[in-house]
């Protein structure tokens, strides 16, 4: 953990702890791509010192790390414009990064709100609402482990109720 | 029978008991005497558009479809009704045993063409007396199944063109969407609490059973059951502990293995509730409520939740939405801050394998997932459990989804929940989908009259034996023409596959 002098914002390392003790060493620019940690790394708390994060583990930080890194670079090389998340190259990637299990994936989806990152936590969302799709409903139960807690009669009405959505 | 009669220009509600089975006039005399006003100059309506026609005075109500709870509209004015474009759907009681019932609403479809606004009053009494006498506006009830209610596809021999004019399907108009389970546990407990504070209890009592949660006496380390809370509990000063835990967790010999405790603190108009793990030494989750926020909404949805709704005007809509969304942010902050936090504490502390990563998401996240399903979709979920039906039936949330699907403007005449107007203009396109899809001239051969093909034989074999007048040389027949060989070549026309039939 050294401080450069000369363009600090873009060559400062700052270090992250993940629940499970892991420590990440990670450029300032990247860890701004959460809001969270912005707000703590701008008040100058955490400027020369280990930023804990107890509700994120490794597995799930490292994974947070390199989607930030990704984007950031993809940022860097529009100069910062509004039109990076829209490259092909990003999208890409977005969609390779995003397909993981239901476990990772909800992990991710946590940590990113937890860390508030706006672009992975819609990334997240729009992955499991695409795995609900075109499911059926007993198929959704099975895949996230969801138990029917309706008895058969409130059953039986909600799908009367619902039955325009079905084909 | 008990019902309600609106004013039709100044709102203003009266509560009837009427005799059942009760018929319109009886019902008109009743009115009329409260009103000071006589029967003969009274007009009803069930939807404010369309009149409940003289020509049955008889008629018992019943049969006209109206129940008990109904809201009536009634005005002196003989053209009061005006002729609106609404898509009147039906009443229907969620979550109970009930026979969905079509009482005397119109669907309209042509009036969905009619672009002007009801604000030209010259046209609509025009139209609303033409409309009076007709007997369309009265159809007897009938059962109709909620959804689709053509039989369209099932059906090959009457491939006519689908009328689009057919009655629109059956939709739940009015979603109360309270959570089940705090209906439930109302009923049976709600009786003994003295109190708001006390009601207030109730309402956290319920969430926690409905994340899988059971009440136990701390005494007795019985199981207590139904929706109870502990025996004696509404009679405790100002502190109460309940105690709760899993099912699994009840050991072989009637030992709880580790339980969860909820103190509830009455402090003025506030109720603090802490949860902890029974065993020392765990995390406190706290909660503050005020019950000034929070009481008033509760005892309204709860009041409201059981009677069917029939149309309900804007300003009663608002008033509901509003006491919804206050009952949510209720549930919400019990469920998030209290419920979760402590089943995984739970499961955690006894080694159980921890409730599905799906329901430890916040409350905003499932809702943010729910924003990116299509309105089919959201539905669905609505079918998977009682904390998505719940979450699946905010209105905000078919708000949006109803401007992304179809633009607000196509809302316009409609009423009741956004999600019933998403699903009455969703079926609509599905049939209008479907419609376009059939061939567009099929009628099917009259016994006995055929046509054979100059090129293929047909399916029955070659031509007929012996002679048939009707038919031109060659086999092709007077009446179809030159239609039918190239009807006859679609061997498969009446297969028409949409697709949809898989579900």
């Amino acid at each position: 953990m050294s401080m450069i002098s000369g363009d600090k914002s873009s060559t400062e390392i700052l270090s992250l702890k993940s629940s499970d003790n892991e420590i990440f060493e990670v450029k300032k620019e990247v860890v701004l791509e959460s809001i969270t940690l912005r707000g703590m790394v701008e008040e100058d708390e955490f400027s020369d010192t280990l930023i804990p994060l107890p509700n994120v583990e490794g597995k799930i930080l490292s994974k947070i790390i390199h989607y930030c890194q990704k984007h950031t670079e993809a940022r860097a090389k529009v100069n910062g414009s509004e039109g990076a998340a829209d490259s092909k190259e990003i999208k890409d990637f977005d969609s390779e990064f995003i397909n993981v299990d239901d476990k990772t994936l909800l992990g991710i989806i946590l940590a990113a709100n937890y860390l508030n990152i706006k672009d992975l936590l819609d990334l997240g969302c729009q992955k499991i609402a695409d795995n609900i799709k075109e499911k059926s409903v007993e198929d959704v139960r099975k895949t996230f482990n969801i138990k029917n807690d309706f008895t058969p009669e409130e059953e039986k009405a909600i799908r009367e109720e619902n039955l325009w959505a079905f084909d | 029978m008990k019902l309600r009669v609106r004013a039709l220009e100044s709102k203003e509600t009266l509560r009837i008991e009427t005799p059942s089975p009760c018929s319109l006039l009886d019902l008109k005399n009743a009115i009329a005497q409260k009103i000071s006003s006589l029967p003969e100059t009274l007009h009803l309506s069930l939807n404010r558009k369309d009149e409940i026609p003289e020509s049955a005075p008889e008629e018992s109500l019943q049969s006209l479809g109206v129940t008990s709870g109904d809201l009536i509209f009634y005005t002196l004015n003989p053209n009061g009704f005006s002729v609106g474009t609404s898509i009147v759907t039906q009443q229907t009681q969620t979550g109970e045993n009930r026979q969905v019932q079509a009482s005397n609403k119109v669907f309209d479809l042509q009036s969905e063409k009619r672009k002007q606004p009801d604000d030209s009053h010259s046209l609509t009494m025009a139209l609303s007396s033409e409309r009076t006498s007709s007997a369309v506006s009265l159809n007897p009830p009938q059962e109709v199944p909620v959804g689709i209610s053509d039989n369209t596809g099932e059906n090959t021999n009457e491939l006519e063109e689908m009328d689009v004019d057919e009655p629109e399907p059956e939709i739940l108009r009015n979603s109360y969407s309270v959570p089940c389970f705090m209906k439930k546990v109302f009923k049976e407990e709600a009786g003994n609490a003295g109190s708001n504070s006390k009601l207030m209890m109730i309402a956290v009592h319920a969430v926690l059973l409905e994340s899988g949660f059971v009440c136990f006496d701390s005494a007795t380390n019985q199981k207590i059951a139904g929706f109870h809370l502990p025996q004696g509990w509404a009679s405790m000063a100002s502190t109460v502990c309940v105690n709760y835990t899993i099912p699994d967790l009840f050991g072989s010999g009637s030992e709880v293995v580790e339980a969860v405790v909820l103190k509830f603190q009455i402090l003025g108009k506030f109720v603090n509730v802490y949860g902890s793990l029974a065993k020392k030494g765990s995390d406190i989750y706290a909660l503050s409520l005020d019950e000034s926020l929070v009481m008033p909404s509760i005892n309204f949805v709860w009041t409201n939740c059981d009677s069917i709704g029939a149309v309900i005007d804007k300003d009663e809509y608002a008033v509901k939405s509003t006491h919804e969304k206050k009952l949510f942010e209720f549930w919400k902050m019990v469920k998030d801050g209290l419920t979760l936090p402590l089943l995984v504490d739970l499961c955690e502390k006894t080694g159980l394998a921890s409730p599905p990563c799906f329901i430890l998401l916040p409350t905003e996240l499932k809702i943010r997932i729910l924003e990116f399903l299509p309105g089919v979709d959201t539905a669905k979920t609505g079918c998977i459990c009682s904390e998505l039906r719940y979450l699946s039936s905010n209105d905000d949330l078919w708000k949006e989804k109803f401007a992304k699907e179809f633009g607000f403007s196509a809302a316009e005449g409609m009423q009741g929940s956004w999600k019933g107007k998403f699903a009455v203009l969703y079926a609509r396109k599905k049939r209008r989908s479907m419609c376009t899809m059939r061939p567009r001239i099929f009628r099917p051969y009259p016994i006995g009259v055929y046509a054979p093909l100059r090129d293929c034989v047909p399916p029955w074999g070659l031509g007929p034996v012996g002679g048939r007048s009707d038919l031109l040389p060659g086999g092709v027949d007077l009446q179809f023409g030159l239609a039918a060989p190239r009807l006859l070549g679609r061997r498969h026309a009446t297969r028409c596959n949409l697709g949809g039939f898989n579900a």
